[in-house]
């Protein structure tokens, strides 16, 4: 048999519930964006399912980046193997894709014989032909999402009210939250301009009309701890605060809205042993009047 | 074959049809010194001997390695006995000169058995010879008296002698012991009078029993006060029997006699020969090598002037060959002439001159042309001429010699042009440059060069690059200008472009949404905008009738929301994918052509595109082979982008949005950091397919880096780094075409690392 008569096969068998195929079976979505994002989804046979990212595809404010891990019945699985088995993985024509843009890799492998699809993102349209399989692993990976082992997520506290137009000065704290179930260490947000804050003149439009991209003006974060270790503890399901002062100058009165991000790109996952988690995150928009 | 067979005079008996070896006898060879050698029952060698003693001594370097054997002959004035030792001591004085043996001439200063001893007479006949550098110690008369002058002349050698010779004499003028040592060091040190050092004398007196002039007794004869000089091959045979018997003299000197096969008198002043060299138009030929080979052999070189003085030679029939690289040699015989006076021997000798006639095959031609030097010679076959090559116009500094080699009065030779420098000194190019051609061998430089026209490819006039392909399904229409404008490949690439804005699609199907609604063309999917201050992330969506808050839990991946550009076609904004879709409401205007986006495409994009690909290949003529830093067949890419501001959307046009969402092909996103997309979409244009899983790919692109048409780590690729050589084909097509519609010439191009 050739390797796509054994993958059929044994995925059939799968789908079917057999316990020996369904170990053997997996599937993974690797999402990849050249030098910014890559995020893992793996579902094994067993039902056990795990995710890994290190920035959200969106630069989604308050999202979690880190381990997360859930488990799935045996339906889901059986599910997903019938999905896989109807998409015919091998046999699907070239997805459009971008140059640099992003990139979709669906990897399974089934009765020792694994097979791959590169699916490019250009063509709304085109995706229709996989779209039962990526709606499936969507939902999964929403609810493996939700169940972090080890999570970093931002958030920015500072005071959006009382504020005058011109040039201001700032005292905030970003916030960085584990929501997971093991401590984390991160390079520490205080060194080596690893934070920084963009804020924007909010336009207010007729709701029918789309407004265009904000303009946005990056501030300086100015760290209030001086000589900060190289390392910074966030508990399991805790959260550690990081004092910053910034100035900002705001033109005019009127609402504005600003977000933080962090971003270390440091190699290394540990420290002496501890998990290290590294990456990108970004505060969800903080509204602030200037008057 | 058997044992060798000794010759005999007359001649030898061997077999026909017998293969035989005949052993020739040891030759030996006689130097008869005649004249005024010594004074009266005197042992010291006279000063006027020297020039037959520089005779002997060029005689012995001509035939080196004899044995030596000095035999003194007497007259028959005096004693018998007498006669016999005195010459004994005269051919042991000469024995030592030759040797210079100072110990063995400063015993002569002693009382002596036979013969006077020196003294003062000796010592200044010897400072009369030698001199400080300039003049000889004395001046005087030679009269034996130990006066005033000769004093100041032992003092004034005494000084000299100190000074160069590394000696502590006394400068008191006093002939002492060691004052004699010195000077009869300096004396036996005058130029070419002394045999090689190890070379071993033997001495014999024949006294008066062998005279040359036959005479009775007390006779007075000056031929018979002689010194016959023996050189032996292979030993002295017979060796020499002491003392000589009288009255019959030693049987072994007619032995000696009879065996010698050359002899020589030196009874006169030794020759010089003149040569003068002259080429066949008289012209003085310098530095040709003479060699002369006789009774004596010697070499020289002429001068300046053509001419080469070799004296200290025995009269006699000499061979000579005079030569010089570039000149036939010339070979004949000449006398050379002695007398009781020095004499010259004028020799003219005509040298004349070997010619090369270079031509190239064509003599017309451009860089990475290979062609033929061809030429005539009279050289003899086998003479390697090393072609060198000359700029007529500006300096071609890399410009390499060649060797080519005679042969049947011939030269073929290919050569390749290669590294000329067109560059005119002034910032400009030569439109052509005469390279001229000659031939060395030695310090024979062929007389007229050679010339060979080397055209400039330098300049051709735009040509449009026009190319519709297919590549995964996809098409693409490449299309640019290229042109070479001093030897630089100058490469245009333009883009229509089109205002637009940015909006998103969000596939909701997930959260029950199905159908088409709002414009929206596809079922289950809505377009989407962002009011927040995250570019990347649609907050609301178009449920059909309102703009709404995405729904909760609403996850970006990477299948479930992407961005598309619109277009402002009359009042409405279309989509410009040409999925027929249609945007609710308005978008807020901007200036696209205010200064941040002007500057962003017209600087920004136009710079980066020109970095990536200009300067990072050059395409060069195949198979030339210039170096680098000429130009010649090399032409360096500079690529420049440009955009055309449309106001329709038709086939090829680019959607340039505000916003920093991701860019694809045909929407360009001005906030957007990567800004090499521009780079990477000329390339599409300068007919190169995308190098990524799901682009517009050639499967069959292998090597180089790319493997079925995917390489991830370049321009084209997912990672959209660096310029390949695959990048480059359309532009080496191009140079072809251009070459040969302005020069006529057709050859092939390649892209090589700049």
């Amino acid at each position: 048999m050739i390797e796509s008569e054994v993958f059929e096969a044994a995925l059939s068998k799968a789908a079917a519930g057999n316990d020996p195929a369904l170990q053997a079976f997996g599937i993974e979505r690797l999402t990849l964006v050249p030098q910014s994002v890559e995020e893992r989804l793996v579902i094994e046979g067993s039902g056990r399912a795990s995710m890994s990212t290190d920035r959200s595809l969106a630069d989604l404010g308050g999202y979690e980046i880190g381990e997360f891990r859930g488990a799935l019945d045996k339906n889901a699985v059986q599910e997903l193997a019938t999905l896989l088995l109807q998409m015919k993985l091998a046999k699907l024509g070239p997805f459009p894709a971008s140059p640099g843009g992003v990139q979709v890799r669906i990897s399974a492998v089934a009765g020792g014989a694994s097979q791959q699809a590169v699916i490019g993102t250009a063509d709304p349209a085109a995706l229709d032909r996989v779209r039962p399989l990526l709606s499936k692993l969507d939902a999964i990976a929403g609810e493996v999402h939700k169940k972090p082992v080890a999570s970093l997520s931002l958030t920015a506290d500072f005071p959006s009210e009382g504020i005058q137009a011109g040039k201001v000065s700032l005292r905030m704290a970003l916030v960085f939250r584990n929501g997971g179930s093991e401590g984390i260490y991160i390079s520490h947000p205080a060194a080596a301009s690893r934070c920084a804050l963009v804020y924007g003149f909010k336009e207010e439009l007729p709701p029918d009309v789309t407004p265009l991209p904000m303009e946005l003006h990056e501030a300086i974060l100015k760290p209030a701890l001086r000589d900060p270790p190289p390392y910074l503890y966030v508990p399991a399901g805790n959260e550690a605060a990081v004092g910053f002062e910034s100035t900002l100058l705001l033109e005019k009165p009127g609402k504005y809205l600003a977000r933080a991000s962090y971003t270390d790109a440091s190699p290394g996952n540990t420290v002496a042993g501890r998990r290290k988690l590294r990456g990108a995150v970004f505060s969800a928009d903080t509204a602030f009047k200037a008057s | 074959m058997g044992e060798p067979i000794p010759y005999a005079p007359g001649g030898v008996k061997i077999s026909v049809g017998v293969p035989a070896v005949v052993a020739l006898p040891a030759r030996t060879y006689r130097v008869r010194l005649v004249g005024l050698l010594y004074e009266n029952d005197k042992t010291f060698l006279l000063p006027p001997a020297m020039h037959s003693i520089r005779t002997l001594k060029r005689f012995y370097d001509s035939h080196p390695g004899l044995q030596v054997l000095v035999n003194g002959h007497a007259d028959r004035q005096g004693p018998a006995d007498y006669n016999r030792s005195l010459s004994e001591e005269r051919a042991k004085s000469m024995a030592a000169f030759l040797t210079d043996q100072v110990d063995a001439w400063a015993s002569y200063y002693k009382p002596q058995q036979v013969g006077q001893a020196w003294g003062v007479r000796e010592d200044q006949m010897m400072l009369a010879t030698v001199t400080d550098g300039s003049a000889p110690f004395y001046p005087g008369a030679i009269n034996g008296a130990l006066n005033g002058p000769t004093k100041d002349a032992v003092k004034s050698f005494q000084i000299w002698a100190n000074a160069n010779q590394g000696t502590s004499l006394k400068t008191n003028g006093v002939p002492d012991a060691e004052t004699r040592k010195a000077l009869i060091a300096r004396y036996m040190a005058q130029d070419e009078t002394s045999l090689p050092a190890g070379t071993e004398v033997q001495t014999h007196g024949c006294g008066e029993f062998h005279p040359d002039q036959p005479t009775g007794d007390s006779v007075s004869e000056p031929k018979n006060r002689r010194v016959e000089v023996f050189l032996f091959e292979g030993g002295i045979q017979p060796a020499p029997v002491k003392p000589c018997p009288s009255p019959k003299g030693c049987k072994e000197y007619a032995v000696w006699s009879d065996a010698t096969v050359e002899s020589v008198d030196l009874d006169d002043m030794p020759g010089t020969l003149v040569v003068t060299a002259s080429d066949d138009k008289g012209a003085p030929v310098e530095g040709a090598d003479v060699h002369i080979a006789g009774t004596v052999s010697a070499d020289g070189k002429t001068d300046g002037s053509g001419v080469a003085k070799i004296d200290t030679l025995p009269h006699g029939e000499y061979q000579l060959d005079v030569s010089k690289a570039g000149y036939k040699a010339f070979s004949g015989k000449v006398t050379v002439l002695t007398g009781a006076k020095a004499v010259d021997t004028p020799a003219p000798v005509t040298l004349t001159k070997l010619f090369v006639n270079l031509s190239f095959e064509p003599a017309k031609g451009s860089c990475g042309d290979k062609l033929r030097i061809k030429g005539t010679t009279d050289f003899p076959d086998g003479t390697e001429f090393v072609i060198h090559l000359k700029p007529r116009q500006g300096s071609s500094p890399n410009l390499a010699e060649l060797t080519a080699k005679a042969n049947g009065g011939k030269i073929d030779q290919e050569m390749e042009i290669k590294n000329v420098s067109f560059d005119n000194g002034a910032g400009g190019f030569l439109a052509k440059v005469e390279l001229e051609a000659t031939a060395r061998a030695g310090d024979f430089t062929s007389e007229t060069p050679a010339v060979l026209e080397v055209q400039a490819l330098s300049d051709a006039p735009a040509a449009d690059f026009d190319a519709h392909r297919t590549w995964s399904g996809f098409t693409n229409h490449s299309h640019f200008k290229q042109r070479i404008e001093s030897f630089v490949n100058k490469v245009d690439v333009k883009f229509d472009i089109i205002k637009a804005w940015g909006g998103y699609w969000v596939d909701l199907t997930s959260f029950g949404v199905t159908g088409t609604a709002g414009g929206c063309p596809w079922a289950g999917r809505r377009w989407a905008r962002v009011t927040g201050a995250n570019d990347m992330a649609p907050d609301q969506y178009y449920d059909g009738s309102n703009w709404v808050a995405m729904p909760a839990g609403f996850s970006y991946t990477g299948t479930n929301y992407g961005a598309i550009a619109f277009w402002k076609h009359g009042t409405k904004f279309e989509s410009t994918d040409g999925s027929g879709g249609t945007w609710p409401g308005a978008f807020a205007d901007y200036d696209f052509n205010s200064a941040k986006y002007t500057t962003l495409r017209n600087t920004t994009w136009v710079n980066v595109t020109h970095d990536v690909w200009s300067r990072k290949f050059d395409i060069r003529r195949k198979d030339c082979h210039s170096e680098p830093k000429n130009k010649c067949c090399r032409y360096p890419l500079e690529v420049s982008l440009a955009f055309n501001t449309v106001a329709s959307l038709v086939a090829e046009v680019i959607a340039v949005c505000p916003g920093k969402l991701r860019s694809n092909a045909a929407n360009w996103f001005m906030d957007e950091p990567r800004v090499r997309v521009a780079a990477h979409e000329s390339g599409h244009h300068m007919d190169n397919p995308d190098e990524y899983a799901g682009g517009a790919v050639d499967p069959t692109l292998n090597g180089d880096g790319a493997v079925n048409g995917i390489d991830a780590d370049c321009i084209m690729g997912q990672n959209l780094t660096g310029v390949k050589k695959r990048h480059c084909h359309a532009f080496a097509e191009m140079v072809q075409k251009l070459i040969k519609a302005k020069y006529g010439r057709d050859s092939i191009y390649e892209a090589v690392p700049s």
